[in-house]
């Protein structure tokens, strides 16, 4: 693995320490952009990004890390966004609410269990009955969520975007730093491992179910805590926006044009795919699937390892 | 519809076809994506039906009427899926495509092109669907989204058994029944649920005993 290993770090200590300054200086210029501008568009368009690149990282961890592609990942946003309205809705302050959504939605894996037994794209049309059958669960009056009118949440008296871009940058950069932290572990070698072969993973003694728990489980919680924060950001949820499957969708195409199984890649897919969708529907309005789909297409068959893939390999061949 | 298929092969299931399950299921739901906005371009997003003038006329048995609608989409399904099962174990053609599913690198050695075999099959997978979709249409509203039917499609798969073409017949009657009765037992609106529980303890039972699924 590039990352563990201690001759590959004596060959490029110089190169890692100018990426961690290069990532450090990043960070920071992103932390003061709110004493430049608190233009409500720019703020909203930082946010969205940030809780995309989020999303795309939590499903990395699942799909890039250990291979199993969830098509239903949105069950768990869903199952956040609910139980963090819910929350708010009994007085409880919001971030806590977030928190405990993450926990929830991690709590939802339990379901997930049975499921592992399944491969390819058995597990992932299983994943998607999840999500359809909590969409179709959420819908029923009975259980006093909203039914399909959905939920609202009381406006906060002070109201400015400041805070949202600080908590979503923030759920962003963990997220990454997770991410690394788990692919330079052990877990994260046995992770790959099951991604290669999982009976050879098996043979080698690795406890695949228990890794397998572990990727989804940290995926939830980050998953489930984007749920809350976009409740809490737009103040209404319906079991269709937040159970919505191009939600999915767009969670599995952010990740695999950036790059399965990297840390920046899932990053720049979701920036790359949101920045391209706001500018499309200025433009060309309706047509926003069609470019996802093609745009999907034709990474899938030229770049199979994604935008991220593409550039390392041409850092590597010029050796920036 | 084939021709499309054929179209659609090339383009986008060729590339992939050696390689990992992922790549294939994405890129077909690229594909989808762009058929589905392609449509919803062209022809709107309403709900739409087809009346045909024999939509209202029925056949009455005494016990029970039979809409004579039914009884064409019934008799149109049976016909296809016979000729579908004749050709596939009666000619040559039939022999080729499954030997191509058991061992695509041997029949490459008998001199049969895998890759036209194969483009048949796309093609001939894709003409069926398109039959499913012009039956449905003059039975049911419908719009450019269709993921329902493709639920349920691999859900009556997976009941079948891969390489077995009658028992899908039975599979989709029994999906059919499962999904109606259901309805006696549960509230209508979380019907599909039933026939997920259905399709989730099938799978895991046939991966338990060790079927290749």
């Amino acid at each position: 693995m590039p990352c563990g290993g201690a001759r590959w770090v004596m060959k490029f200590k110089s190169k890692i320490k100018n990426h961690y300054l290069c990532f450090i200086a990043i960070i920071l210029a992103l932390y003061i952009v709110p004493i430049f501008t608190v233009h409500p568009f720019v703020l909203h368009l930082c946010f969205i990004l940030f809780l995309h690149a989020a999303l795309a990282q939590a499903f990395n961890l699942v799909a890039g890390f250990t291979g199993y592609l969830t098509l239903g990942h949105v069950a768990f946003f869903g199952v956040g966004a609910y139980t963090t309205a819910a929350l708010i809705n009994r007085a409880i302050s919001p971030y806590i609410a977030m928190i405990i959504g993450g926990l929830v939605a991690a709590a939802l894996v339990l379901i997930y269990i049975p499921l592992f037994r399944l491969r390819g794209a058995y597990f992932a049309i299983s994943s998607i009955f999840i999500s359809n059958s909590l969409y179709i669960i959420i819908k029923q009056p009975v259980l006093g969520l909203g039914g399909s009118v959905g939920l609202t949440i009381p406006i906060p008296p002070i109201y400015s975007k400041v805070p949202y871009y600080y908590v979503s940058l923030s759920l962003m950069i963990f997220t990454i730093i997770v991410a690394y932290l788990i692919k330079c572990s052990k877990i994260g070698l046995g992770m790959f491992a099951i991604r290669q072969n999982e009976d050879a993973a098996l043979h080698f003694g690795i406890n695949t179910l228990k890794l397998k728990i572990m990727a989804l489980s940290v995926s939830a919680i980050f998953t489930g805590f984007a749920g809350g924060l976009y409740t809490y950001y737009v103040f209404y949820i319906s079991p269709e926006t937040v159970f919505s499957p191009t939600l999915s969708l767009q969670m599995n195409f952010m990740t695999i044009i950036g790059g399965l199984g990297t840390i920046m890649g899932p990053i720049m897919g979701a920036f790359i795919l949101t920045s391209l969708s706001e500018v499309i529907s200025y433009t060309l309005g309706e047509l926003t699937p069609f470019v996802y789909g093609v745009s999907i297409i034709l990474i899938m068959l030229f770049l199979p390892e994604g935008v991220w893939g593409l550039l390392s390999k041409l850092i590597k061949k010029y050796s920036i | 519809m084939m021709a499309i298929g054929a179209i659609y092969y090339y383009i986008c299931a060729k590339p992939v076809i050696e390689k990992t399950m992922l790549a294939q299921v994405v890129i077909t739901f690229g594909a989808a994506m762009c058929i589905e906005s392609m449509i919803a371009l062209a022809w709107t997003t309403d709900y739409r039906t087809v009346t045909p003038l024999y939509r209202v006329v029925s056949i009455d048995l005494s016990i029970v009427k039979l809409p004579l609608i039914y009884l064409t989409v019934l008799l149109i399904v049976f016909t296809t899926t016979l000729l579908l099962y004749f050709f596939l174990t009666r000619t040559g053609i039939g022999k080729f495509i499954r030997a191509t599913a058991d061992r695509p690198k041997v029949i490459q050695l008998m001199g049969v092109n895998p890759n036209k075999v194969r483009m048949l099959v796309v093609g001939l997978s894709i003409g069926l669907a398109g039959v499913a979709g012009s039956t449905i249409s003059v039975v049911d509203v419908f719009t450019p989204s269709g993921i329902d039917y493709q639920i349920r499609a691999f859900v009556i798969l997976v009941l079948a058994g891969f390489k077995n073409i009658l028992n899908v017949i039975l599979a989709g009657c029994a999906l059919g029944i499962v999904e109606s009765v259901s309805t006696l037992i549960v509230p209508p609106a979380i019907s599909p649920i039933i026939s997920y529980i259905l399709f989730l303890s099938i799978a895991m039972w046939r991966r338990k005993m060790g079927y290749e699924i």
